[in-house]
């Protein structure tokens, strides 16, 4: 049975990451204001691990960001927002029509997709990517309204694209993933919030007892970089750098691998719950992504063979070794601090 | 590092691959804008990564003609599977799928068990066979 057109009344704002783009989105849908900075902190995206015996793309797997699913699951779960996620579906119809069973209750609904067959992308991004989110709001006939917060404006997909991207396969495959939010309280704890997805975060990257996730992965990677050229020879090394640099400046990161993001956050919270100690850690985090980039920006003349003869690995290593320390300092810092 | 000597807009106006970016100015001010304030991602993801991909796909397709390779491997390479991502895509055995990817093996295929590979990356037979619309 085919639902009447019906098109919610959704605000689209470009974002700087799908999902904390998605989530606040949803959240604003609601009424009540929480930007995307807040969302992406409250809901611990920051993360880092570095996973050299697993191969992605020919190059050693490494990640800025958490799980996908997180943000949206630790933020609403943070708010005491009721929130419902499906994780997967047993097939292409079942969760095709739930989705247009909330549409029809007037809810815009999350869902995660592939990218490799979205229409609307240019086709340089169109890779086997299944870790993309993005909101449908509306159907009319055999259209869905999608708003993609990559794009600058809503974009339409037919029934048929969205079903194939919804069941895209490989690695991460996200079997009709769907969430959406159902209730919203009347009073929300913005602090407590703040402050548990804070201390999250800050459990993941300086205390988990493990040597290749949080800082102590940062370090074994400074360490590899050294080692690439000789292990490896320079075709490889530079291949594997540009590995790095993709994860850390590719699309959706809101640039240098989250960190300007989370230091928007700190900065929000820092005004917000006037916490001084909040705005120096802020700072701090700023200075360090600002490294990051310097990073990127050497890196990316080395890829090319146009880096000035002081600027090798060993050197490139020292600077990620640097950042490590940068952003174990603001860990700690922020360890200390109860809002 | 100087910021303002990398500060290219012009270059980043010409390239039509904007996002939303977040910023850190000296005032410890955060704001989202569009494009890069320096260019380390749009000089690598843009150009200088796909060149690199371009002659490497390249030297796969001379050796697709010379009989010492195959298209398997040639699209593998363009949207960057290993043979686990893919075999895992495609629903078969790792094993067979490394194994069509002997040129010899690859030479005795039915044309069925090839449709299905071009299937899954939505192509037609021929665009497959011949790599056509690929071209660097």
């Amino acid at each position: 049975m085919a639902i009447k057109d019906i098109v919610i009344d959704y605000k689209h704002r470009q974002a700087g990451h799908c999902e904390s783009g998605a989530t606040s989105n949803l959240f604003n849908f609601y009424g009540l204001d929480l930007s995307e900075p807040m969302a992406f902190g409250t809901g611990c995206g920051i993360y880092f691990s570095y996973l050299p015996f697993l191969k992605l793309m020919f190059a050693p797997m490494m990640s800025f960001r958490n799980f996908p699913n997180t943000v949206f699951h630790r933020s609403m779960k943070y708010l005491g927002v009721d929130a419902t996620v499906i994780k997967k579906f047993n097939d292409k119809k079942e969760s095709m029509d739930a989705l247009d069973r909330n549409l029809e209750k007037g809810i815009p609904t999350g869902v995660q997709v592939g990218v490799f067959n979205l229409t609307f992308f240019p086709p340089e991004y169109r890779q086997h990517y299944n870790m993309h989110n993005m909101v449908i709001f509306g159907k009319e006939g055999n259209n869905y309204h999608v708003s993609d917060t990559v794009m600058e404006d809503p974009q339409i997909l037919s029934y048929e694209d969205l079903a194939r991207v919804r069941w895209a396969k490989g690695a991460f495959a996200p079997k009709g993933k769907m969430y959406w939010i159902n209730n919203i309280p009347t009073e929300i704890d913005y602090r407590s919030a703040a402050n548990q997805g804070m201390h999250k975060s800050v459990y993941e990257m300086i205390k988990v007892p493990f040597w290749l996730i949080g800082i102590k992965g940062m370090r074994v990677m400074a360490r590899d970089i050294r080692k690439w050229p000789k292990k490896h020879g320079n075709e490889k090394a530079s291949f594997y750098l540009g590995q790095i640099l993709r994860m850390a400046e590719d699309f959706g990161t809101g640039g240098a691998g989250f960190r300007y993001i989370y230091g928007a956050f700190l900065k929000e919270s820092g005004e917000k719950f006037n916490n001084d100690e909040m705005l120096k850690a802020a700072d701090l985090m700023g200075k360090t992504a600002n490294r990051w980039r310097d990073f990127t920006y050497i890196g990316a003349r080395n890829c090319k063979n146009r880096a000035k003869p002081e600027e090798d690995y060993g050197m490139l290593g020292d600077m990620m070794m640097e950042i490590a320390e940068g952003e174990f300092k603001v860990f700690k810092m922020l360890d200390k601090i109860t809002i | 590092m100087e910021r303002e000597e990398i500060y290219d807009k012009e270059k980043i106006e010409a390239d039509n691959l904007m996002e939303p970016i977040y910023r850190h100015d000296q005032n410890g001010n955060y704001s989202l804008g569009i494009g890069y304030d320096y260019l380390p991602k749009d000089d690598l993801m843009c150009h200088e990564f796909w060149k690199i991909t371009n002659e490497k796909l390249g030297r796969i397709r001379q050796e697709v003609r010379d009989g010492k390779s195959t298209p398997l491997l040639f699209f593998m390479e363009k949207y960057f599977l290993d043979p686990f991502a893919f075999s895992k895509f495609l629903g078969i055995s790792v094993l067979r799928l490394k194994r069509h990817m002997k040129p010899s093996v690859y030479a005795r295929l039915k044309p069925h068990v090839i449709q299905k590979y071009a299937d899954a990356l939505e192509i037609t037979l021929d665009e497959f066979i011949a790599m056509k619309g690929f071209d660097a």
